[in-house]
């Protein structure tokens, strides 16, 4: 297991520097100079972060083995090909949250406390890893068949730009006291609880507010491991052809 | 001879169906545009190519490129080529001539024809009204960033096998090209967008074919596009190849973004050093401030809403003491004590000054002088001064008087006893702006005018200047021997020729129109002027998505002719911020803060 994950590491340790570079640079150029303030700057990074690095890390994982024709003597290898998932998800995982630590500990050591205290910074990144690990794991799940690098990014693409909509409709459909709702659906707001954007954008809107933040995160965790699951077999399936 | 032409043939051949596909687009669409706009509008046939044109010509020039050396120098081809008894450079030579010849027919033809039609647009040069010489011009202009693109995506295509890998290299140098040049003060010769001067002094146009060309700016971009074309010639003759990778191409492309976006916010943002920042109570913010170097006040104001109270305003006195400023505590003043505009008022002995406008009827307007008494009970005194014309209000001290100048009259009051002030003297007076001499090229703006000014005893007039550029309105404001004008999306100064007789004498000297895209999409709404010595302060609302900031731009005006922006600071705030230039240069500055701000290097 330590030299799959060492593999990993090599493989996909530029993928985690350039992703931690852009980021913090872009966060830390953006507090320096205060273009905005701070909270849309950082907003911004965070939604940079989102929407990139799942896209990212999914079209490197198991799409550019089978691209370079690797994947085959990977699982051709004496080790369980559920070790080998587990390896390139903590891969992704890393990949997904990894820059955007990195962003949180630049952002608070540049403008900590000046507009947002550090826990406000920190409760922003966290929400947005969230959004990524969960945007990640439909990625992973829907392309890890995929044959070239190229088919799973704008299969990647076509995940993020769904949930783009249908968290747009949600807000559209969700009401508050001074936006009434577009139709008046009394359950909208339990709907936000499948989005992978509930903890960035879906607690913002009061209605959402008032549902259980530990119930959101065990269904977005419930719908994770069973895309998790399904990615694993689907990948292992391979094992068996 | 023959080997030549058929080689010129055979690339022909390659690259036809660009221009076909160009022209059908650069003519086709606008051709569709006019005929629909005839049947709509009935506006005759208005043939408009360059929105077409102008935004696609520079991908056409990649697309292009990426195209007529892809077909060719893929390995096996290649490889056929080197074995054919032609020189590879020779061959190359041709290829890219051809390839240029594409696009320069494909993008200027259209224009052409625009030009020939009459109605050329002037999308570069904004809402100036222009000639079709000048129309003419943007041929002249775009011809070399077109040129220079495909020279690049040229170089790409001959170093980089991988066609995908070449054209995002070459859209990264496209973006370094047109942008770079716009955020980069020292580069901006070299920007397609830059904002022409030349247009401004038709002294200094240099003129091919009876049309005005910035000089420099073309024989930078063909300097640059020679150099590509080296570098594509070495690389052929060499066998130079670029392996690319993913790595390599997100290593690229992302450098270019983040280097776009920091010199686009250094551009924008802050470089001022804060070296004092006070909070203000929630809801609070500055509205005015007073200093004299040493001592002043500042007025401040609270929104009900924000402050969850009714609407009061506050005084609070500052000092700046070894190099720290202190805030004394918040005083309140009554109600209505300011006028609405804030800008009004005067402070001496613990007594506060301010002038209450209303309008009576049309163009008639009272001005109510009244005083505060800081001290003990709040007592007022209110002298009121019935006037007409403009709402114009200054109000300034000197010794035992207060002058209050209106748009026809000017007050004067004795405060020999602070709290009690006494009307001694009305008369009209006549001031203000009288003559504009001869407007310049373009733009409208005028290249001399003329300020007459109120002739109050005891001032000189340069004091008077000063005093009454400092009121409103602020678009405009004296530093040094030069005043500083809003214009647009930028600054124009005038020289201080002469004062004489009651009278001020300007002419244009120079001016500053942003560089910056960013500075110009998201800044200088609503600019309020300040000038100190050799500097002026710009107070403006930063149009940025997301909470409201308010930005402040530093000029440095101590050559007229050449103003240029030398620092910038921007901070969230609800409210316009208001600043206070000190004489060593450093600022306070308040908004939903007070802040102290260091001095600009110059």
């Amino acid at each position: 297991m330590r030299s799959l994950i060492w593999k990993e590491w090599n493989e996909q340790r530029w993928k985690l520097a350039f992703g931690a570079l852009m980021l913090s640079a872009f966060a830390m150029i953006g507090l320096r100079t205060r273009v905005v303030s701070d909270e849309t700057l950082l907003t911004w990074a965070c939604f940079l972060g989102v929407m990139l690095l799942p896209i990212l890390t999914t079209m490197g994982l198991v799409p550019a083995e089978r691209q370079e024709g690797t994947i085959h003597s990977l699982l051709a290898l004496p080790v369980s090909s559920w070790r080998i998932f587990i390896a390139k998800t903590i891969s992704g995982l890393l990949l997904c949250a990894g820059p955007m630590a990195c962003a949180a500990i630049v952002s608070i050591l540049v403008a900590g406390g000046r507009e947002l205290s550090d826990r406000e910074m920190i409760d922003l990144y966290l929400r947005s890893i969230a959004a990524s690990i969960v945007l990640f794991a439909w990625m992973f799940a829907l392309t890890v068949r995929l044959p070239t690098e190229a088919r799973a990014g704008l299969l990647a693409v076509g995940v993020l730009i769904f949930w783009l909509l249908a968290t747009a409709g949600m807000y559209a459909a969700t009401g508050s006291p001074n936006r009434p709702s577009a139709i008046s659906l009394h359950d909208v707001p339990r709907i936000w609880l499948v989005s992978p954007f509930v903890f960035t954008f879906g607690f913002q809107s009061e209605a959402v507010a008032m549902l259980s933040v530990s119930l959101a995160l065990v269904i977005q965790l419930a719908i994770a491991a069973a895309l998790w699951f399904w990615a694993a077999r689907r990948l292992t399936h391979d094992d068996g052809n | 001879m023959k080997q030549i032409s058929a080689i010129i043939w055979k690339e022909w051949h390659d690259v036809r169906w660009f221009l076909a596909v160009a022209l059908l687009l650069f003519i086709g669409m606008p051709v569709v545009g006019a005929i629909e706009n005839r049947f709509t509008y009935s506006t005759g046939f208005d043939f408009n190519a360059s929105p077409w044109v102008i935004p696609l010509g520079g991908i056409l020039a990649i697309l292009t490129a990426i195209g007529i050396t892809y077909s060719d120098l893929g390995d096996r081809l290649e490889d056929f080529w080197r074995s054919r008894a032609i020189n590879p450079l020779r061959w190359i030579l041709i290829k890219y001539f051809v390839g240029l010849g594409v696009v320069l027919v494909s993008c200027i033809v259209p224009l052409l024809l625009e030009l020939r039609i009459g109605n050329l647009r002037s999308t570069t040069f904004g809402t100036i009204s222009i000639n079709n010489q000048i129309n003419a011009a943007t041929i002249l202009l775009f011809t070399p960033l077109w040129i220079v693109l495909y020279s690049i995506a040229f170089l790409c295509g001959c170093v980089i096998l991988r066609t995908a890998h070449a054209t995002m290299l070459a859209l990264a140098g496209m973006l370094l090209i047109y942008f770079l040049p716009m955020v980069l003060p020292f580069m901006n010769w070299l920007s397609v967008d830059a904002q022409p001067d030349w247009l401004m002094n038709s002294d200094q146009l240099h003129w091919l074919l009876g049309v005005p060309i910035r000089l420099g700016y073309t024989g930078g971009m063909l300097a640059i596009a020679t150099i590509a074309l080296l570098l594509s010639l070495i690389a052929i003759k060499r066998n130079w190849r670029i392996i690319s990778g993913t790595r390599m191409m997100y290593w690229s492309i992302g450098s270019t973004l983040v280097l776009l976006f920091s010199t686009a916010a250094f551009q924008l943002g802050t470089n001022l050093p804060v070296l004092q920042q006070f909070d203000l109570p929630a809801g609070e913010h500055v509205r005015l401030i007073r200093f004299n170097g040493a001592h002043g006040m500042i007025i401040t104001s609270a929104d009900p809403i924000e402050a969850n109270h009714a609407p009061q305003q506050s005084l609070q006195l500052i000092d700046l003491k070894d190099d720290r400023l202190t805030l004394g505590p918040p005083i309140k003043l009554p109600p209505q004590s300011l006028p609405f505009g804030g800008q009004a008022c005067a402070f001496r002995d613990h007594v506060l000054y301010s002038v209450f406008q209303q309008m009576l009827m049309d163009k008639t307007f009272t001005s109510e002088l009244r005083s505060t008494d800081l001290n003990g009970s709040l007592t007022a005194k209110s002298v009121t001064v019935l006037h007409s014309l403009n709402p114009f209000i200054g109000i300034f001290l000197r010794d035992q008087r207060l002058f209050m100048l209106t748009g026809d009259k000017l007050a004067i009051f004795d405060i020999h006893v602070p709290s009690e002030p006494r009307l001694i003297s009305e008369e009209k007076v006549a001031w203000g702006h009288v003559s504009n001499q001869g407007s310049s090229y373009s733009q409208g703006m005028y290249t001399k005018f003329q300020y007459r000014l109120p002739l109050i005893p005891g001032f000189s007039e340069r004091e008077l200047l000063a005093i009454i550029l400092r009121e409103p309105p602020y678009e405009r404001t004296l530093a040094g021997n030069a005043v500083a004008i809003a214009f647009e999306d930028g600054l124009l100064t005038y020289k201080l020729d002469r004062i004489k007789d009651g009278g001020a004498y300007f002419t244009l000297a120079g001016s500053y129109q942003p560089p910056s895209l960013l500075e110009r999409i998201f800044g200088n709404s609503q600019v309020v002027l300040v000038g100190s010595q050799h500097a002026v302060h710009a107070s403006q609302k930063n149009n940025v998505p997301g909470k409201d900031m308010e930005g402040i731009t530093v000029f440095g005006i101590d050559d007229p002719a050449h103003p240029r922006p030398v620092a910038h600071f921007a901070v969230p705030s609800a409210h316009p911020l208001i600043v206070e230039p000190l004489p060593d240069g450093r600022a306070i500055v308040g908004g939903d803060q007070l802040f102290l701000l260091g001095k600009p290097s110059m």
